[in-house]
């Protein structure tokens, strides 16, 4: 349909308002939600492989995550009458003693752009809170950033806190920034380290899909 | 010769018998030392051989807001986390889009004579430079915030450009001042890189940073100064431009980003770089003994034909122990 194509296009290019009217209109129209909301996720998916490929950079997934905000506002009184669901929950922040969020909010970006529902618990987010969060918001995964090899060291602590609250099996812990590696995620004893905001959000959607 | 003519011959990519060195540390990392070596001098034995300091607008505490600094941008830094030596921006200054918003700074024109002096009169026979920390970009999301100063590079570009035009302007008054003084360099900070590539990209770069950076790089080497940049993370797809701008030395060269053999081969003969003993991987996480084969393999790689500065990448953070600090600034001195 040439208004979903249209929808994905000016969301890639990051055009907010265009995409705002285009979705509005196609809910006019009696278009699905679901195919809309498909329509929205498929543009981000293209920039998230471009960013992934270094062809597009933090600005453009920048203005394509606002023009995609833009479009599921308009969709979002529909979405559960329509029986759309998102493809899983996931709890976000940066650790404690960390302040630092851009890495942090473009994981948010990319994983709403997959389709995932996100709360965000901002920075400086203690390990027990990470716990509380997940709980109360029956989360699937936990993501946590930090930007500093002085504030890394807690995501150990953030395992630790989760196994001792007994729900370690139930909740997979991602975690990202710069001086994060695989290795120290394998130290840890963590389940996932990716070296992108787009990686992160495809590991996401196969944690949620298993 | 001294060591300020050795790193001037580093800097023209003429190989000396010794290679200069250089370390810096966080302040919560010096207080570590300190208490380490129980010498509050401590690093006056390991003396390296570059002496300089960063104007970046004299953050200052808030008398009724705890670690909480203003700067004469009006930039407030939030430095109640780990980092107490930089911190991250309280509130965008500038809310919206709109240059009559662009609050004009205070150039304390008097403090920076003042240090300038300072650094003069205590340089020894260091190679002796003066910077502006935050010189560009960085000051531009010091303004907006980070996201809306990159959404605003596409977004906005005329409001980009003016806003970049008015710190440009500000920073030509600062490195005229910096002019009259017998500096051998001038140092920007600016951090474009992110673990892999840069955060705008290097369209947007060259389109928005670059045009600035070469005319303060112009206005420089009006004197005859080297000019040197710092930027954290991987900017190795603009190693050619700011060789055309006139870069002399880039500093961080991050070992766990780039590979070393591969741009002392490339860009070596006209870029020389500073740093390349990571602070994000190996001073944090390697032993005493394993930090010793490291820099002996850097050295080996990076010494010919000059053009390097033997340091960590990073002022040093909290969390590298002292043994790793002591073993390192030992092995710098074997050079």
């Amino acid at each position: 349909m040439q208004i979903l194509n249209d929808i994905s296009e000016n969301l890639q290019k990051g055009k907010a308002k265009v995409v705002k009217e285009l979705v509005q209109t196609a809910l006019n129209e009696g278009i699905a939600v679901k195919e809309i909301l498909g329509s929205l996720l498929d543009g981000m998916g293209v920039i998230g492989e471009k960013f992934k490929n270094n062809e597009v950079y933090v600005p453009e997934v920048l203005v394509a995550a606002r023009a995609m905000n833009m479009g599921t506002q308009i969709l979002k009184p529909y979405l559960a009458e329509n029986g759309v669901e998102a493809v899983g929950r996931v709890c976000i922040g940066t650790v404690k003693g960390d302040l630092h969020d851009i890495g942090k909010n473009l994981v948010k970006m990319m994983l709403e752009g997959k389709g995932l529902e996100v709360i965000d618990l901002g920075t400086d987010v203690a390990p027990e809170a990470f716990v509380k969060a997940a709980i109360e918001n029956d989360c699937t995964i936990i993501c946590c950033s930090a930007l500093l090899t002085t504030t890394m060291g807690v995501m150990e602590e953030v395992v630790k806190a989760f196994n001792e609250a007994g729900i370690r099996e139930k909740v997979k812990i991602m975690i990202g920034g710069a001086p994060i590696t695989q290795e120290f995620c394998d130290k840890i004893g963590a389940d996932a380290y990716t070296p992108d905001a787009a990686t992160a959000a495809d590991k996401a959607v196969e944690f949620c899909k298993r | 010769m001294t060591k300020r003519e050795i790193v001037i011959q580093a800097l023209l990519h003429k190989e000396t018998l010794n290679v200069p060195y250089h370390a810096e540390f966080t302040l919560q990392e010096y207080e570590n030392m300190v208490n380490y070596t129980k010498d509050k001098n401590f690093f006056d034995e390991y003396e390296g051989y570059l002496h300089y300091a960063q104007y970046w607008g004299y953050p200052t505490e808030l008398p009724d807001k705890k670690e909480h600094f203003k700067d004469d941008f009006g930039v407030t830094w939030n430095r109640s986390g780990a980092d107490k030596d930089i911190g991250v921006v309280d509130n965008p200054v500038i809310s919206e889009p709109d240059i009559s918003l662009y609050p004009t700074p205070y150039l304390n024109e008097k403090r920076i004579r003042e240090e300038c002096e300072n650094l003069l009169k205590t340089k020894g026979d260091k190679f002796c430079f003066v910077g502006i920390g935050f010189s560009m970009f960085e000051r531009l999301w010091s303004y907006l915030g980070m996201e809306d100063a990159l959404i605003y590079m596409i977004t906005d570009k005329e409001f980009v450009h003016e806003l970049l035009d008015k710190i440009c302007e500000f920073n030509l008054k600062v490195i005229d001042i910096f002019n009259e003084y017998p500096f051998d360099g001038i140092y920007f900070g600016d951090d474009w890189g992110q673990q892999r590539g840069m955060i705008m990209g290097a369209p947007l770069w060259r389109e928005f940073i670059k045009p600035r950076m070469a005319k303060m790089y112009a206005r420089a080497k009006k004197n005859g100064k080297f000019v040197l940049q710092h930027s954290c993370g991987d900017i190795q797809e603009i190693f050619e431009d700011l060789i055309e701008i006139g870069l002399d030395c880039y500093q961080t060269v991050q070992p766990e980003i780039y590979n070393l053999t591969e741009i002392k081969e490339k860009y070596g003969d006209r870029l020389a770089f500073w740093g390349t003993i990571s602070t994000q991987q190996d001073l944090t996480n390697k032993t005493p003994e394993e930090l010793k084969e490291i820099i002996k393999k850097t050295v080996a790689i990076m010494k010919k034909g000059g053009g390097f500065i033997l340091a960590p990448t990073h002022a040093i953070p909290q969390d590298v122990p002292p043994e790793n600090v002591i073993a390192m600034l030992n092995e710098f001195k074997k050079y």
